[in-house]
């Protein structure tokens, strides 16, 4: 693993080169993470090194090589053991009438809300930063119709084209603008998949409402052996001006899963939590109060309207002088035992990361 | 020597009418001649906004393209490299880089402090003209800076949307640019005040080419925006304010 990231980084800094007309770009970041459990207490420090090669384009080829790499030093210079992961590697082609899109790519279809109960990839954005299932093996059509309408389709590996290529998810989008509104439809077929149902069909919408931005979204799961589910989503979100001057930025979504779901899949994979409950009603909150230029703080929370149980995650954010990232962070998980967001053993995790972007 | 005489007096009536001409022009006509300067059809240029605060300062640098009601802006700047903004008429669109998002962006953003400065996604991508969004008064006349100017007051035409109701500008009396504006709620609180440094002569027009704006509600902050390069009236390909492109 050791040589593999000192030739990573090698070829990442030879390929900048100015002869060759590239530049790089990343982020290195040193974060501290700690968890506190009914009787214990764990910490760990990582350090990060994020790296984008800037490729020219080339008449409509477009290369792009992002990677991530974890623990680097403390691989190079102690026993613990790196990760590498690209997040893009993949190539783009512009035609006329189609974009063509090979290899490591970001799926996403999020369209503003907190959570995205339809998305390719389900996941809560808001309370998983790192995201990095988004990033697939896969193949992309997009196709533009108007300037804000277009059809995508999708075929992914999600465990990787190399590593597994048996295991295939494909899926269609179409977006378009009706009246203000960015409305898009989507359908996504898991293929063989442990948990979640196999099928999905879903419905965003996004907008305004006077001074409040307004959206929802509908998803309906299937699969051959289960009854069928549903989901439902409304959103709202609104600036409140302070004097004028400050403005706070606020953002509540209802979340409510039909009582007969299918099984765990679903709370799993949105969630990535384990509930004994056969429902899920939640309301999903985020509010931003900017101190001044450099430094905001913001609250995220998740409130499990069926048996009580609450998240709340205060962030401080600063940028320091020097151009450096300071996010200091904390999640707590509120409940009784057996409730969705209070897991036994944990009660709280804390985090405190420093950035460099570059 | 009568002739002589004839032509002097010609002159000085001439004179004196040409200055009575420009002593007499409208609010109106001073709004309209500043926007032919400062009013945008199509443009493609290179910026820096550095923002400021006490001791501390951050910079972004951008590319932008505008074409009547639309607008794209591109974020070059390490931290925000990628990040572009589009704006159609009143829809603004928003691209994340890094999970190569597109989102449509809540109309009440658009007063919000573009990217944390103080030009509002609104100052920035605003594409009306002056005279089509406010009624101007002429107040009188100033020396601004060494410069002449006309002082007007505008005041927000009925059923125009703007982000300030009232304006107070210094336009100069030769140039016809502005170079100071007050921005106003609609409660009389002076908001912002915006300052013109720097003024450059671009074929025909002049053109404002670094700009201060201090947000009077914040103590010691202001953001710079500086034009690096501007190209009025390029070839702006047709697919250049569309979703596609964005990505």
């Amino acid at each position: 693993m050791n040589k593999l990231l000192i030739l990573t980084l090698a070829l990442s800094l030879a390929l900048s080169s100015p002869a060759l007309a590239l530049e790089i770009g990343g982020e290195a970041a040193l974060l501290w993470s700690g968890s506190f459990l009914e009787d214990d207490f764990t910490g760990e420090l990582t350090e990060s090194l994020e790296l984008e090669v800037f490729f020219p384009r080339w008449k409509s080829l477009e290369l792009r090589y992002n990677f991530l790499l974890s623990k680097p030093l403390q691989a190079l210079f102690g026993d613990e053991e790196g990760s590498y992961f690209a997040k893009k590697l993949y190539l783009k082609h512009r035609g006329r009438g189609f974009h063509l899109t090979v290899g490591r790519q970001p799926i996403s279809w999020s369209f503003g809300s907190l959570i995205n109960p339809v998305d390719f990839t389900l996941g809560a954005e808001a309370l998983d930063k790192e995201q990095l299932s988004k990033y697939t093996d896969a193949v992309e059509v997009y196709i533009p119709l108007n300037w804000n309408s277009n059809l995508a389709l999708v075929l992914s590996y999600p465990e990787g084209f190399i590593e597994e290529p048996g295991r295939k998810k494909w899926g269609i989008r179409g977006r378009t603008g009706v009246g203000g509104y960015d409305l898009a439809l989507n359908y996504v077929n898991e293929g063989e998949h442990g948990y979640l149902p196999r099928q999905r069909l879903g419905l965003t919408l996004k907008g305004d409402a006077g001074d409040f931005g307004v959206y929802g979204a509908l998803g309906l799961y299937f699969d051959q052996d289960l009854p069928s589910s549903r989901s439902y989503l409304a959103g709202v979100d609104y600036s409140y001006n302070l004097d004028y001057d400050t403005k706070i930025l606020m953002q509540l979504e209802y979340l409510g899963i039909q009582p007969d779901s299918l099984e765990e899949g679903l709370k799993m994979g949105l969630l990535k939590m384990d509930a004994s409950d056969d429902r899920l009603d939640l309301l999903i909150g985020s509010i931003s109060y900017p101190i001044d230029y450099f430094a905001s703080l913001s609250l995220v929370t998740a409130f499990n309207l069926d048996d009580g149980s609450l998240i709340l995650g205060p962030l401080y954010q600063n940028t320091l002088p020097g151009n450096i990232d300071l996010n200091v962070g904390a999640t707590f998980f509120l409940g009784g035992d057996g409730t969705l967001f209070a897991p036994d053993p944990l009660r709280a995790a804390a985090s405190v990361e420093l950035s460099y972007p570059f | 020597m009568k002739r002589l005489i004839g032509l002097f007096l010609c002159f000085l009536f001439l004179v004196h009418l040409g200055a009575a001409f420009a002593a007499e022009l409208t609010a109106e006509e001073i709004i309209r001649r500043r926007d032919h300067n400062e009013y945008v059809n199509t443009a493609s240029a290179e910026a820096e906004m550095i923002i400021v605060n006490n001791n501390r300062k951050t910079t972004k640098t951008m590319v932008s393209y505008a074409d009547e009601d639309n607008g794209l802006v591109i974020f070059t700047n390490p931290r925000d490299r990628g990040t572009k903004f589009l704006k159609r008429g009143d829809d603004l669109w928003m691209f994340f880089p890094d999970a190569e998002e597109l989102i449509k962006i809540s109309g009440h953003m658009l007063n919000q402090g573009m990217m944390g400065s103080d030009f509002s996604y609104q100052d920035i991508m605003e594409s009306d003209k002056l005279t089509d969004l406010y009624d101007f008064t002429l107040l009188g006349e100033e020396e601004l800076n060494g410069r002449p100017c006309y002082v007007l007051e505008g005041i927000a035409a009925p059923g125009k949307e703007v982000s300030y109701y009232r304006r107070k500008s210094w336009v100069d009396k030769e140039k016809f640019i502005g170079w100071k504006e007050e921005l106003y709620a609609r409660s009389g609180r002076l908001l912002k005040v915006m300052e013109t440094k720097r003024i450059e002569q671009i074929g025909e027009r002049w053109y404002p080419m670094e700009m201060v704006m201090e947000d009077k509600l914040r103590k010691n902050t202001r953001t710079e925006f500086i034009i690096k390069a501007i190209e009025f009236n390029p070839e702006i390909p047709a697919d250049t304010f569309t979703l596609e492109n964005l990505r």
